[in-house]
């Protein structure tokens, strides 16, 4: 066991580890406040807003419908209560929530291998593209990248020590993982694989511990799924994704390392996927121990997605920010070849690492086509000087009603298709091809103009325009991001 | 858990140390490789036909490759009898071809002073047929020493025939041979003859250390490639009585050398042959996996060149006049490790072609497969990643890309071995130096040189006539790479840091009047 434990490193500049640390999370911080009062807010963002709006046992039942876990909404829920209930407040706790991480992440870092590759990696961490954009959405997924990180500390700490504090600590974050997201599970998932293919490298008596603690975690998320199944039928409320294709495989490294670049880069990227081969050759080199640490973060990496990539098959669920925690082990594996395999050259090529990350990053931020990007304020604003209470407004997918009527505040009135009553149903009714008159010719009755917008197309976006293209003059169009175009017909 | 800790880091000891890989792992990488290459030949629709072909060849080779491999290391435990107490009578033989004085002495007192009951040293004096001129030196020093010297008169199949010659001098039931630069251990008999109890052991192998590994690129890439042989492959031989003589630190049984006919005299590779006719005899063999004796490595680039070009030849020699697989006398397990070891020197034509391939892209736009690349990707990156781990795995982490870069680079030396092969061009046998010698050999990469020129202007060329294009990056990349891994074998062949310039003959040998010298150590 005591192999396992790492010795006092000859890297002593702990301190300066930590100042260097706190001037970029300085940075980091310096780069997203403002970010997060100029982004318009995002689809997912709209739907949290909305969702903690309500009582605790409406929010229970709304995320309950919603394919969620109601940690977060709990959370937001209150910190809502304290401050006030807008976008900004919200973005604040994920941003919080992304610092607290930082340290962790150090922390981490340093029980899997060094201190000098646990810098390494917490300022690649900072810089991220990918973490930064969490940081900034009032989503769950700074909580439950800090709760993995946190479990995977006292994980290792179990491994090495055996201490009951490092189980109490793993089977609360567990818990509080497997309540944040549903895809925690991959990665409680990944740990349990690489326990049991190493077992015999561990004490023996943590065999059965780790099988009381999986009892407890499994138990502790029974209530809410009875809940969940007493609820009946899901809401359909979220956009509908498609089976993954092995470029959507692969998009989500890229995505990891690069952020959200817009397709060229994208395609560029992914068609230079030989330099892993470079990368997988030149990195064999001599190693004198190989940590058995070393295979708990190719699992963390390959596993959950792996395993999502297979899934997505039976129900499409591949999203990147889903398996936010494989980024931050691709961060970790990144460095460590890196540190470990180029020793001559590691400086030059980590200060490259780090010039592309930073530079995606600046890339994601001042780029208007950053794909995730949506523009619902601009759209708003520009259609409450532009409609009049003689028009239509028409959001088509039907969902993107929730970022729209943050900002939206003007006379006009505001329509969906399919057309979608939310004080009647909780679910988005389903298209229907031969209802497509029908609902239009409803929709435009005693209008003059129609300002239909345009975005996440959940399969008859084209179906919808064309029918709206051939029966009425389009007198105007404009895109405000990608994937967010307003077209204006003219109806009577 | 230093990563970075090189404080017990033994060289000598490292690679032969935890070769045994997981059977799961192995069994794991064997189905992923089918699974690639039933992909790629079966679910992805050819573009261009004949590039496609070559694709699927080099495919076919590769797989043949991983899974001879996978087999051999199957089981990297030996379970010989060994018994401390059988102590024959022993020769010692040093095959002496005009190596630097100093160096025989050190290895003749070396053998001389062996911990063991009864042994005889013998100098096998070459170096008058090879017109060397220190072969009187060779004489004087084994009066000295107080040991034996044979001197040939009269030249006949070099290494091999130096050793018959000594056969028919001396006694002893059991012999073993050292190159006059390979200084053996003081227990080196101890280790070894224990397992000539077992009364079917023809021959005992121990490793072949390159004590000089760090002196130059040239020595560091040679031993890299040695160290999979000497650990993994070697040790995984055992289990199916396939071990092959490597020409030193070797112990024999006269019986049956005699039985197979003597060591054999017509091949370049003198002792992987012979190995192949006493199995086929029914004789036994094991790999002793202990550093037992220290060598030297060809310390400059031309040196490297020939012995690499002898051993390619001699090994291909094998697959088109002596197929293993032909040969009755040696079980199916020995066939197979026979050929794929003799097969391992096609690499080069495989390594060529897959190499040309993105070439072809860049002046045609012609590719031999019609698919995404992505799809591609999901598929081979696991399969090379995995491939590359078991590599590592098995050898303890010691391979290195330096190994595999001059394994790759030699590609144009295994083409010109198969040329001479196919085509019978008496090529003459030289001796691989002992010393380095100097001089730029860049010219011996030609091939590289032309392969990174042709790439630039293919680059350029396409830009010009398509653009700049996703495509071209993909292929890039694959330029990209097989660059990086020429780069080193490049480096090599530029002038090195001389640390002892003795400038040995290294001339074709076939210059000798009477017939002609063979290689004198492998």
């Amino acid at each position: 066991m005591n192999r396992l434990i790492n010795k006092p490193s000859k890297y002593s500049s702990w301190n300066l580890d930590w100042i260097t640390i706190l001037f970029f999370t300085l940075i980091s911080i310096a780069i997203s406040i403002p970010l997060m009062y100029l982004n318009s807010i995002r689809l997912d963002e709209a739907q949290s807003i909305w969702q903690v709006s309500h009582s605790i046992s409406e929010i229970l039942d709304i995320v309950g419908r919603d394919v969620h876990v109601p940690l977060y909404h709990i959370i937001l829920h209150f910190w809502q209560g304290i401050f006030d209930n807008s976008i900004i407040s919200a973005r604040y706790l994920s941003l919080l929530l992304s610092i607290i991480s930082i340290p962790f992440v150090y922390i981490l870092a340093s029980k899997i291998y060094t201190p000098q590759i646990a810098l390494m990696t917490t300022i690649l961490f900072i810089l991220s593209p990918f973490i930064n954009w969490y940081a900034n959405e009032a989503r769950m997924y700074s909580l439950l990248l800090l709760l993995a990180v946190l479990n995977s500390i006292f994980f290792i700490d179990i491994l090495k020590q055996d201490k009951n504090k490092s189980w109490i600590g793993f089977v609360l974050t567990a818990i509080l993982g497997i309540y944040t997201h549903y895809f925690y599970w991959l990665f409680l998932l990944s740990n349990a694989l690489f326990y049991i293919t190493n077992y015999r490298k561990f004490q023996k008596n943590l065999l059965s511990k780790f099988i009381i603690s999986s009892v407890i975690i499994i138990i502790s998320i029974l209530p809410w799924i009875y809940y969940v199944i007493s609820l009946g039928a899901a809401a359909n409320t979220k956009p509908r994704l498609q089976s993954p294709t092995s470029i959507d495989f692969f998009n989500i490294f890229s995505q990891y390392i690069f952020g959200f670049q817009p397709d060229i880069i994208n395609s560029i990227v992914l068609a230079s996927w030989p330099v892993v081969v470079i990368i997988i050759f030149t990195s064999l080199q001599r190693k004198l121990h190989y940590s058995v640490f070393n295979t708990f973060v190719i699992f963390q990496i390959l596993i959950p997605v792996g395993l999502a990539f297979i899934l997505s098959y039976l129900r499409p669920i591949f999203l990147s920010r889903y398996l936010i925690i494989t980024s931050l082990f691709l961060y970790l594996y990144i460095v460590y070849i890196i540190n470990t395999y180029f020793k001559k050259q590691f400086k030059l090529l980590y200060i490259g690492v780090i010039f592309i990350i930073g530079l995606s990053l600046l890339l994601q931020i001042f780029n208007p086509n950053t794909p995730v990007k949506e523009n619902f304020e601009d759209i708003s604003l520009y259609l409450r000087f532009k409609a009049t209470a003689r028009d239509v407004i028409v959001l088509s997918a039907p969902f993107i009603i929730y970022p729209f009527e943050y900002y939206y505040q003007g006379i006009t009135s505001v329509e969906t298709f399919p057309i979608w009553d939310r004080s009647k149903v909780s679910s988005i009714p389903p298209f229907d091809s031969d209802k497509i008159e029908e609902q239009v010719n409803r929709i435009k009755e005693g209008h003059q103009y129609m300002y239909v917008i345009l975005s996440y197309d959940q399969g008859y976006e084209k179906e919808f325009k064309t029918y709206l293209d051939n029966n009425f003059e389009k007198v105007g169009e404009r895109d405000f991001s990608p994937d967010l175009t307003l077209y204006q017909y003219k109806i009577n | 858990m230093s990563i970075n800790d090189s404080m017990n880091y033994n060289p000598r000891t490292i690679f032969l140390k935890n070769t045994q890989a997981s059977k799961l792992l192995l069994i794991g990488v064997a189905i992923i490789s089918v699974i690639y290459f039933i992909f790629i030949t079966f679910f992805i629709n050819p573009s261009n036909y004949w590039l496609y072909a070559i694709l699927i060849l080099g495919e076919i080779f590769h797989l043949w490759q991983i899974i001879t491999y996978i087999i051999t290391i199957w089981d990297t435990r030996s379970n010989n009898i060994y018994d401390s107490n059988f102590k024959p009578e022993v020769d010692i033989f040093i095959t002496v071809a005009g190596e630097p004085i100093e160096i025989i002495k050190e290895t003749a007192t070396a053998a001389k002073n062996m911990d063991y009951l009864k042994f005889n040293v013998y100098l096998l004096n070459d170096g008058f047929v090879a017109q060397k001129d220190n072969w009187q030196e060779v004489e004087k020093l084994a009066k000295d020493l107080n040991i034996n010297c044979i001197t040939r008169r009269i030249p006949h199949g070099a290494k091999a025939g130096n050793i018959n010659n000594a056969l028919k001098q001396t006694q002893s039931k059991f012999f073993v041979v050292f190159d006059a630069d390979h200084i053996p251990s003081k227990d080196f008999l101890q280790k070894t003859m224990g397992y000539f109890i077992d009364d079917k052991m023809g021959f005992v192998q121990t490793p072949q250390y390159y004590k000089n590994h760090n002196q130059n690129l040239v020595t560091e890439g040679s031993w890299r490639q040695q160290e999979l042989f000497f650990g993994a492959i070697c040790k995984g031989k055992n289990s199916t009585n396939s071990v092959f003589m490597c020409g030193t630190n070797m112990v024999l049984r006269r019986e049956a050398i005699q039985e197979a006919g003597g060591m054999c005299e017509t091949n370049i590779a003198e002792d992987f042959l012979t190995s192949l006719f006493v199995h086929s005899k029914g004789w036994k063999s094991v790999y002793v996996p202990e550093v037992l004796a220290e060598g030297l490595a060809p310390e400059d680039f031309m040196s490297y060149y020939k012995q690499q070009f002898r051993w390619a030849r001699g090994s291909l020699e094998i697959i088109f006049k002596h197929n293993p697989l032909f040969n009755r006398g040696l079980s199916l397990a020995q066939k197979l490790q026979y050929l794929a070891s003799a097969s391992y020197y096609l690499s080069g034509v495989v390594f060529l072609l897959n190499m040309i391939l993105p070439l072809i892209f860049l002046f045609t736009g012609s590719v031999p497969l019609i698919n995404s690349s992505m799809i591609i990707a999901l598929v081979f990156i696991p399969y090379i990643y995995l491939v590359m781990y078991i590599l590592q795995r098995s050898s303890n982490f010691t391979y290195s890309f330096k190994g595999l870069a001059f394994s790759l680079s030699s590609f144009m030396i295994h083409i010109q071995a198969l040329i001479a092969v196919l085509t019978g061009q008496n090529d003459g046998f030289s001796i691989t130096s002992k010393t380095q010698v100097s001089g730029n050999f860049i010219h011996l990469n030609w091939m590289h040189l032309t392969y990174i020129g042709v790439g630039i202007l293919g680059i350029l060329y396409y830009i010009y006539s398509a653009g700049i294009t996703v495509s071209l990056f993909a292929n890039v990349t694959w330029i990209l790479l097989n660059i990086i891994i020429m780069i080193p074998f490049i480096q090599s062949s530029l002038p090195l840091k001389q640390k002892s310039i003795n400038m040995v003959d290294v001339e074709n040998l076939e210059t000798i009047p009477v017939v002609s010298t063979l290689t004198i150590d492998k």
